[in-house]
């Protein structure tokens, strides 16, 4: 980091916190800090829902699994437009005319108050699991990157975040995330111009794209059906619509940006525009990390992306043997490279086919020689969510660097904001106001609304402080929001669909779902993403049974509630 | 809520989308959206992934 990327990055800190408080001012009542009062446009929520969404690690992680792994991740999103076609046409309306502020409270209006405290318990447990990681993970990189103490970096985003959402409330949280939505994508396509611009002269656009394919890097649809696969595409239509459905319906850090629109069509517009504009994004995403192993082809990357622990295994007897395996392994790929270049611009087919399994091999080779250099740190050691940042810092120009990282603060702080914004709404709204304090004023939810803004902050900086104990649980925070959103979609399922089914069946569904998804994840090897669907239908066979057994008495009860 | 009860009454009103006529019709668009680009990229990997 130059002088000018530390001013252009604080710049752009001391502006997002600047505007957001502008554009949150006048959030005095709690249907205006919580609800904006329904006046968004449907391209702020859109922006906003899709900022919300990116996280940092979005972008870190992203562009480094395209590096190591191939484009195949995109299939993950395949699901994303089926389910905001469903949403548009289910749950926006039904929000809209319940005059809700968080989702679980429908669900007291459609089952009980019960059904609805579990609900919304399970979605504290795991937004605040998610809230915290949600600032530790990107501190991590970021910390190194920077070279400050990770503690340091939680607490600049933590704060900065708190500043102007803990006033401003939704409307801050939207507005702000519009311009760093902007940020993000106008960084992403100034690095992928400079990773093109970056290439030896010699190496055209279109040998950069057909070196990132013989490497196995474009690999961005597989038809191949296995329910251990994460990414084919059937896993991400399915299981990928699946998560979408319960994230973008059930999740108020989600529900709550489009529970703003000034309209019930306003609302759809933005999850529609998500729709179109998620997918190519994510493909941008990864492409650009195809770009950066072209780049990495013919300039010689660290043997790990890590800074610290390169230096730490610098230290090792076994290092030097190992360093010059990897050089050697870089040095065939390039020249390997090279040869299937020469050979695809000759147009001999055969001379093609045998450079390019020249150079399959020294990939392999390169990888082989990699994976021992992280073998030196520990068996577990993964350094791909340092590859893209690695490439930024090393090669990108002064100015440039600071508007990346600029871009991952972006990422995270949009994440964040989102995510304490709706742990606020939820607590105040669903525990709070219906379980402890229940006749107050308006004035005194607000201010209660401020305080749990504060309050939930504060626990995500805190978890972020002791991240770095919980190794393991880290991992499984990962995957946190499977765990939980197949029973929460169940549930809503139910309540929009099932008009037949009661409060018990609800209730005990839900609880059925969450038993038969930690069960999936303790006693199988299934890809978490079928989570969703295993968790959805418990939920609803258990809910549709149980309410044939014990709701038969309050079937016109709940038929009349869903009319209402 | 009572600051919002006009508005409440104006977000419930349904409204047609600002193109393709009908709720409907978008829906559709955006199902042959989908299908076109896992069309597109799978195109793409076909062609460039050897």
């Amino acid at each position: 980091m130059r002088p000018l990327d530390w001013v252009v990055m604080f710049s752009w800190l001391a502006f997002i916190v600047s505007y957001g408080l502008y554009r949150g001012r006048g959030s005095t009542t709690m249907n205006k800090y919580l609800l904006a009062g329904k006046t968004m446009p449907w391209y702020a929520m859109g922006l906003s829902i899709m900022a919300t969404q990116a996280s940092a690690i979005t972008f870190i992680s992203t562009t480094g699994q395209s590096y190591t792994d191939g484009m195949r991740f995109v299939q993950f999103y395949f699901g994303l437009p089926l389910a905001m076609v469903i949403l548009s046409a289910t749950a926006v309306p039904i929000f809209h005319r319940a005059n809700v502020y968080t989702a679980y409270e429908y669900l007291e209006q459609r089952f009980d108050a019960k059904t609805r405290a579990v609900v919304s318990v399970i979605f504290l447990i795991q937004r605040g699991l998610a809230a915290g990681f949600s600032l530790y993970a990107p501190a991590v990189v970021l910390s190194i990157i920077l070279g400050w103490p990770d503690q340091v970096t939680t607490v600049v985003m933590g704060v900065l975040v708190m500043t102007y959402i803990s006033f401003g409330g939704i409307k801050a949280v939207t507005w702000a995330d519009v311009q760093q939505m902007v940020l993000i994508m106008c960084g992403l396509v100034l690095a992928f111009l400079l990773a093109i611009h970056l290439l030896p002269a010699n190496v055209s656009f279109r040998d950069a794209v057909s070196l990132a394919g013989a490497a196995g890097r474009l690999n961005a649809v597989t038809f191949n059906f296995d329910w251990n696969d994460r990414y084919n595409v059937w896993s991400g239509v399915i299981g990928g619509m699946f998560l979408a459905l319960a994230y973008f319906g059930c999740d108020q850090s989600q529900v709550q940006r489009y529970l703003t629109g000034k309209s019930i069509g306003q609302s759809r517009l933005s999850l529609i525009f998500n729709a179109m504009a998620k997918i190519p994004m994510q493909f941008f995403i990864l492409f650009i990390g195809a770009m950066v192993f072209v780049f990495f082809i013919f300039e010689r990357p660290p043997m790990l992306f890590e800074p610290v622990e390169l230096n730490h295994v610098r230290q090792d007897s076994r290092f030097p043997a190992v360093q010059q395996r990897y050089q050697q392994a870089f040095s065939e790929r390039k020249n390997a490279a090279q040869a299937y270049l020469q050979a695809e611009h000759a147009g001999d087919p055969a001379a093609r086919q045998a450079s390019l399994a020249r150079y399959q091999n020294a990939q392999r080779q390169l990888n082989d020689a990699h994976a021992a250099g992280e073998r030196l740190v520990g068996k577990d050691f993964d350094d791909t969510n340092y590859i893209f940042l690695s490439f930024v810092t090393r090669y990108l120009p002064a100015g440039v660097v600071g508007l990346i990282i600029a871009v991952i603060f972006s990422a995270a702080m949009s994440s964040t904001s989102g995510e304490i914004n709706s742990l606020a709404a939820v607590t105040v709204i669903d525990i709070y106001r219906r379980h402890i304090k229940r006749d107050a004023s308006d004035r005194h939810y607000l201010v209660a609304s401020r305080i749990a803004t504060v309050f939930w902050g504060c626990y995500a900086m805190t978890f972020a402080q002791f991240g770095r104990n919980f190794g393991a649980l880290i991992q499984a925070v990962n995957i946190v929001g499977s765990l939980f959103y197949g029973s929460m979609l169940g549930v809503f399922v139910l309540a929009f669909f099932f008009k037949k089914v009661g409060a018990t069946g609800a209730f005990y569904g839900v609880l059925a779902g969450e038993a038969a998804i930690f069960a999936a994840d303790l006693f199988t090897k299934i890809s978490f993403l079928w989570f969703n669907v295993i968790g959805c239908v418990v939920v609803v066979a258990v809910g549709v049974a149980l309410s044939r057994m014990f709701d038969r008495d309050r079937k016109a009860e709940a038929t009349a509630a869903v009319q209402a | 809520m009572s600051d919002t009860e006009g508005q409440t009454e104006r977000a419930a009103v349904e409204e047609p989308p600002p193109f393709l006529g009908t709720w409907g019709h978008v829906y559709l668009f955006v199902v042959c959206y989908l299908a076109f680009l896992i069309a597109i990229f799978f195109l793409f990997a076909r062609t460039f992934n050897s």
